[in-house]
């Protein structure tokens, strides 16, 4: 018991805001062994923050209070201390890195200054021993140390966040805390950063408790998981324990809600409904309303802690369920029935419930246990629209692969069927060499530079790239909504790319969009009904009358919106359903073509997998076509038919969705692939780190545009762009060592 | 930095081009005659009246008499003859100009010694009965006119408790009320927002940084929170500058100060226009350069603007922003722009707003 | 169906949120009060206020004469009450001009941008360069003395501060995604202007009136005060305090009670607008 770092016992902190006290974390105890790395895991507003400043005592007095309970620092328990004495704790002993590197560091200072404040205060030296040891740690964290005197501004967001590891190792503390140290970062970068901070603290012997909501990044990193939800630990145990033996529904449904790298799912299994608010928490188990398994006893009693007996051959990891803790009542009470906690607890998070409302029981997969049986619906999918249409090689081979791959579901069977390999699809979107440059006052800014492809209707594109690589933009291009640099958008074979007028207005009916941000992409002073009406309104199809309530309540039924919520305005409503009004609003004018443009990346991983569902579903009632834009690549992995990858405003490779994850052929996208954390213990990764940062866009270098960053450069990369060129049938690549590295 | 404070001088001129052509159409549409000001009400003949008109440049158009101004005031460095007492305006401004800009600059010297610290120790004991108390009479000073607070000012310490003279300028007891009267409002103004400037930083995240590392609160306050707190503040104190300077024209007049202002609210009502339009176009010209100080500080304080500035080369104000790749300044229009904004810079340009809160 | 019970529309939202702040309500009522004794002036008022009574001039304040008279034996009440009808109603009028123009002028210079944005900006540029109140006294010797002189020279000198904000309030609107979704779903310029940013302008809009309103008052009274703007026999409190000069020595109520109602209204504007600032911020709302 003793040998512990860290013990954190019965914690308890409440914050009094004007709505009354809220209970942010609900008697939290876990502990942490010199060395070991502890993974906190929830969604927004689960308390993990609040927890790891707490071990700091850094909670702001008010409106925070500490409500017992002990974190026991080497012996001593910091909530005692005196607040000159956890100085000399803060820092040195204990060190934090935050989540937001772009405002965690102090603006107007100088980086140097910022690393060696902390040496300073804590060793016994003078200001340029401080000074030469923030220049060491610069250099320990991969940073020039010349560049110390710089600004923060200066740095880019990976950069930032060296700077802010090297400032928390600065002292060799004894234990790091690190608040998603890597969310804000782009995948590569995330990976660079992630492998930084597990050689220093091997280097160092730190322990760490590590703050995330990506169960990838915990089973890369830690050793145990703690699973927070509401303000209390629901799980907790070895990597080992919480990845096989995995016993809380919520962990359960969070593992359901991940779309996965490695295995072929055809639908997630999210949890529905959304986290309760802090300030108003339901009785019993907090978990009972989201529950598939909730039973009239999880509402009435709140369950402790205790170990999932029925897992363990090793005892058990503890577990806060009734499934475990009490048995026997629970099984003795009625169960509660999903359905029935949707409407008792105002919840309507899942779209399935707009089915349940139209009699489709059928859709309904909560535990896996309905099979789609609306083949009717789903069948338009993918059958073939128009024969005689002409297509390229690229789709003609990518749906040639989806037969074989895909062919585990009832539905791609029944495209191959429908769809024989060659078979002519219609081809919706074309797009020749679309280039579309910024001025800036730093130059050129070549956002999407000579992008070609073919879009067949019915498929979805994945668009995938890092930061500044020009996806969202090429998604506005196509649109028409950024006016074309240069190249042509054909829809349906007609030029549109500098459609004006009336024109545009007529394929505006026909191409949507759904926004990034569910906060700044509806209008804030709009009830829901209004917002989903306005494109309505705004295109002369309807009046404002029965008939247009009745359409716009057909549209928040095919989203999964209760009509309930017409009159209600966004502020009250959270991301997930925001994002529904957005959908709901890309639907109302029926199109053909939508470009999501990273339409789940502010979303929670469960709400994410909701959003994701639905459009798939929506996808693929209406035979819809999709770009779908995205830096996740596990995302478009689960949606796409073809993906399209970019860096730097230009094209790298181009695929069928399972070849290119099966066998990427270029360097960049085999980095970005091993970049992304897997949530599964069991595959030991093959990693392939890439160095360096992104080029900038503004005045791009001539040549490959990733060979700075490319193990395989020579000279000539840099010297000649490469050709977007077909390797193998389907697979386009843009590299001039494609073939030497691959062995093709 | 230096070719940039270059580049902004030489960009006045434009604006104080415009200043002179406006406030000499506007005076040109006063009221009364300034042949018959000069010449007095009667007595005189048509020929001295023409001679008279046309020795004051007043018998040509609009458009001329502007361009005649300023040939005079670039080739002469002359702001035309006071119709009322015949004697150079530039003459008469110089003699007063000093005494009116050093009550404007002591004003606004006290303005920020006094509410800089005041707004910042109200954000530190935020919630206290200090920091009530100062709020409270923040608010109530923002609300009290200049001109009114000289004249109970007068009442009190001058008639009453004969503290303080109440007119004229020769000793350093005569600055107090005055600089008081000019500077209070703006004051007030002032402390509300260091207060909640410095608030706004010390919920920042580098703030909560420098916490966990361990830096002692004083230390976290004037190291850390103070300089950011100050870059919102310093616009303020421009804006701030531009009323002491408009306010100061009833104060001199209240305490019979030979500044420009006494001389112009006497200019008015001796429809004297010459010397109206020459005391406003200094006084504006006076206030530019005083904003740009505040503007260049701004650089000063903080580094991205600094930059910015640089990078910029010195067209025109600071403050803008590259179209971020992943939205870009989108006109519905149709139009983009120059993506010319007046927010807040944050960073480099090309961001994402892919994170996860 | 439309709305729920514990629905209500946002204006409840707003009265209820503002209600919260109670200095700012008690503003209101001050306001309200002194909004209807003044506009209510020839109803409340005990005297007319030009009648002069040479026997009784800089009479101390007594039950006859609850403020005193003035040096022309005037009831200082009554003039007070006279002046705020003119005061505020100048103060109302030239805000009005003043957001409304400057924000026409700042919306099209926001919304349209390039070339227009520019000439538009440059030109306010000129305009702001001279001291507010400088550029209203220019003004004002111009237009001559009167209500509505006055009415004029404020509310032209405020256009340029108005167009400022709201032109920096559409250009951040501009760059919500909520206005280009609109745009991607095909609606007219006119009709984004209209039904998206219009109401997401109007709550600074209505913030900044409010602070204008007390700011106005000052300026109004300053002018007045230098012999500009609302001259006798108007009842002007600027003017009234401008007339207390002469009898500072010996005759207090002059000038300490047509200042008290200066400070009392712009307090009262001044706080009205900061609570109204909070209550119509959306960031606030939960």
């Amino acid at each position: 018991m003793t040998d512990h770092l860290l013990e954190v016992n019965n914690l308890n902190i409440r914050f009094n805001t004007s709505e009354g006290t809220v209970c942010a974390v609900n008697d939290i105890s876990f502990a942490i062994s010199p060395g070991e790395t502890l993974g906190l895991v929830g969604e927004t507003g689960a308390g993990k923050t609040t927890t790891a400043l707490s071990i700091m005592k850094l909670v702001a007095q008010p409106p925070g209070e500490y409500h017992g309970g002990s974190v026991l620092f080497d012996g001593k328990d910091i909530l005692q201390e005196t607040e000159g004495r956890l100085r000399h704790i803060r820092g040195k002993d204990i060190a934090m890195i935050f989540q937001d590197p772009m405002t965690a560091l102090n603006p107007v200072m100088r980086i140097e200054d910022q690393i060696a404040e902390v040496i300073k205060l804590h060793t016994d030296c003078s200001a340029a021993e401080a000074l030469i040891g923030a220049a060491e740690m610069l250099e320990t964290v991969g940073i020039p140390a010349d560049r110390g005197k710089e600004y923060p501004h200066q740095f880019s967001g990976g950069m930032k966040q060296r700077v802010v590891i090297a400032m928390a190792l600065a002292c060799s503390p004894k234990l790091l805390l690190a608040d998603e140290p890597t969310t804000a970062l782009d995948v590569t970068i995330q990976a660079q950063v992630l492998d930084m901070i597990r050689d220093m603290r091997v280097k160092l012997g730190t322990s760490m408790l590590l703050i995330t909501h990506d169960l990838g990044v915990v089973a890369e990193t830690c050793d145990r998981v703690a699973i927070m939800y509401a303000g209390e630990i629901v799980e907790q145990g070895t990597l080992e324990q919480i990845f096989h033996r995995v016993a809380h529904p919520y962990t359960i449904g969070l593992f359901g809600s991940l779309p996965s790298l490695d295995k072929k799912v055809e639908r997630l299994n999210p949890i529905v409904g959304l986290m309760p608010d802090a300030a108003n928490l339901p009785e019993g188990c907090k978990f009972h309303p989201r529950c598939p398994k909730a039973r009239r006893y999880c509402a009435q009693v709140h369950p402790e802690l205790s170990p999932a007996m029925s897992w363990g051959d090793d005892g058990g990891h503890p577990v806060r369920c009734h499934m475990f803790a009490a048995p026997e009542p629970y099984e003795a009470s009625e169960p509660l029935g999903l359905v029935d906690g949707l409407f008792d607890e105002d919840f309507t998070g899942n779209m399935n419930m707009a089915y349940l409302l139209e009699g489709k029981i059928g859709r309904r997969d909560e535990d896996g246990a309905d099979v789609p049986q609306g083949a009717d619906v789903h069948q338009g999918a993918c059958l073939p629209q128009d024969p005689g249409g002409q297509r390229d090689g690229a789709s003609a081979t990518g749906s040639g692969t989806n037969v074989t791959v895909g062919a585990s579901d009832p539905e791609d069977v029944a495209g191959a069927d429908t769809q024989p390999a060659g078979a002519p699809t219609t081809t919706l979107l074309e797009v020749r060499n679309l280039k579309k440059y910024f001025q800036t006052p730093s130059g050129m800014l070549h956002a999407v530079d000579n992008v070609s492809f073919t879009l067949d209707r019915g498929k979805v594109l994945g668009v995938v790239g890092e930061s500044g690589c020009g996806k969202s933009t090429l998604g506005r291009t196509i649109l028409g909504i950024l006016d074309a640099t240069d190249g042509q958008v054909l829809y349906a074979g007609e030029d549109i790319t500098h459609a004006k007028g009336r024109r545009r207005k007529e394929l505006q009916k026909k191409m949507q969009i759904i926004f990034q941000d569910p906060y700044s992409s509806i209008d804030p002073r709009m009830p829901v009904w209004r917002l989903i009406a306005d494109p309505l309104l705004a295109n002369g199809m309807y009046r404002k009358g029965k008939e247009l309530t009745r359409e716009v309540y057909r549209l928040m039924d095919t989203v999964g919106l209760a009509r309930r919520l017409s009159g209600a305005y966004p502020h009250e409503l959270d991301g997930g359903r925001r994002q529904r009004i957005g959908v709901a609003r890309a639907l109302a004018l029926n199109p053909d073509f939508i470009v999501c443009d990273e339409p789940v990346s502010a979303l929670d991983v469960s709400i994410q997998a909701q959003i994701l569902n639905l459009l798939q579903d929506l996808q693929a009632e209406k035979n819809l076509t999709y770009i779908f834009v995205t830096h996740d690549l596990s995302v478009v992995k689960h949606i796409s038919d073809d993906i399209l990858v970019m860096y730097v405003g230009s094209m790298v490779e181009k695929s069928h969705t399972d070849a290119l994850f099966e066998a990427p052929l270029h360097p960049y996208t085999k980095g970005l692939l091993s970049a992304i954390p897997v949530a599964n213990i069991d595959v030991p990764k093959q990693r392939i780190l890439l160095q360096g940062e992104l080029q900038s866009p503004i005045e791009p270098a001539p040549g490959c545009r990733f060979a700075n960053r490319c193990s395989y450069a020579t000279p000539e990369c840099a010297a000649a762009e490469p050709p977007f060129e077909e390797v193998m049938p389907g697979h386009f690549v843009a590299c001039h060592k494609v073939r030497e590295i691959n062995a093709l | 930095m230096l070719k940039y404070s270059i580049k902004r001088i030489l960009l006045m001129i434009p604006i104080l081009l415009g200043v002179i052509i406006i406030v000499y159409s506007i005076s040109y549409f006063m009221p009364g005659d300034p042949v018959q000001t000069v010449l007095g009400a009667t007595g005189y003949t048509q020929e001295q009246y023409d001679m008279t008109a046309h020795r004051l440049g007043l018998d040509v158009g609009l458009p001329m008499q502007i361009f005649n101004y300023l040939k005079n005031l670039v080739t002469k460095g002359e702001l035309g003859v006071s119709y009322y007492t015949g004697r150079s305006v530039m003459e008469e401004v110089v003699q007063r100009a000093p005494i009116s800009i050093g009550i404007g600059i002591l004003s606004s010297l006290v303005l920020i010694v006094i509410s800089v610290p005041i707004g910042i120790i109200s954000a530190v004991k935020q919630n206290s009965v200090l920091d009530y108390c100062i709020s409270v009479l923040a608010i109530v000073l923002a609300s009290v006119p200049g001109f009114w607070l000289a004249l109970e000012f007068i009442l009190l310490f001058s008639l009453k408790l004969r503290w303080l003279p109440a007119s004229g300028l020769s000793t350093w007891k005569h600055y107090i009320l005055p600089v008081a009267c000019n500077s209070l409002g703006s004051i007030a103004m002032l402390a509300r927002m260091t207060r909640s400037s410095m608030l706004e930083v010390i919920r920042a995240d580098y703030v909560r940084t420098a916490k966990a590392k361990g830096v002692k609160y004083e230390v976290v306050i004037t190291r850390h929170a103070l300089k950011n707190a100050l870059i919102p503040i310093i616009t303020v104190i421009g804006a701030q500058f531009s009323m002491i300077i408009g306010g100061s024209v009833i104060i001199e007049n209240i305490f019979s100060i030979p500044g420009m202002g006494s001389r112009l609210v006497a200019a008015i009502s001796n429809r004297d226009y010459t010397m109206l339009v020459g005391i406003t176009v200094v006084l504006s010209t006076f206030t530019m350069l005083m904003v740009l100080l505040t503007d260049l500080m701004y650089a000063f304080v903080d580094p991205r603007i600094k930059a910015e500035f640089e990078s910029l080369n010195g067209r025109r104000r600071p403050v803008i922003k590259p179209p971020a790749p992943g939205g870009p300044n989108v006109a519905v229009s149709g139009a983009v722009t120059d993506g010319v904004t007046s927010g807040h810079v944050s960073g480099a340009g090309i961001g994402k707003g892919g994170a996860k809160p | 169906m439309k709305k729920q019970a514990k629905r209500h529309g946002q204006l409840y939202e707003i009265v209820k949120r503002f209600s919260k702040r109670k200095i700012a309500v008690v503003a209101f009522f001050v306001l309200v009060v002194m909004l209807a004794l003044c506009l209510g002036a020839p109803i409340f008022a005990p005297y007319d206020y030009a009648l002069q009574d040479p026997f009784n001039t800089l009479a101390m304040p007594s039950w006859q004469h609850p403020f005193g008279t003035d040096g022309f034996g005037r009831d200082i009440f009554t003039r007070i009450l006279y002046g705020g009808r003119n005061s505020l109603l100048i103060s109302l009028f030239s805000s009005l001009i003043s957001v409304v123009g400057g924000g026409i002028i700042g919306a099209i210079s926001g919304y349209y941008g390039g070339k227009t944005d520019n000439v538009i900006m440059r030109l306010v540029d000129v305009f702001m360069a001279i001291p507010g109140i400088l550029l209203c006294v220019v003004i004002s010797a111009a237009l001559g003395t009167g209500p509505w002189q006055t009415c004029a020279a404020v509310a032209i000198g405020g256009i340029p501060g108005g167009a400022r904000i709201l032109r920096a309030q559409v250009l951040a609107l501009r760059k919500q995604e909520y206005i280009e979704a609109a745009g991607a779903y095909g609606s007219s310029d006119m009709r984004i202007v209209l039904t998206h940013v219009v109401p997401n302008c109007l709550a600074p809009v209505i913030v900044d009136t409010t602070l204008r309103l007390g700011m106005n008052i000052m300026m109004i009274s300053g002018l007045a005060f230098i012999g500009l703007g609302v001259q006798a026999p108007h009842a002007e409190w600027g003017a009234m305090l401008n007339s207390g000069r002469e009898y500072i020595r010996d005759f207090w109520p002059l000038i300490t009670f047509p200042g008290l109602a200066i400070v009392i209204s712009m307090l009262g504007f001044n706080l009205f607008g900061d609570g109204l600032r909070d209550a119509l911020d959306p960031k606030l709302k939960t």
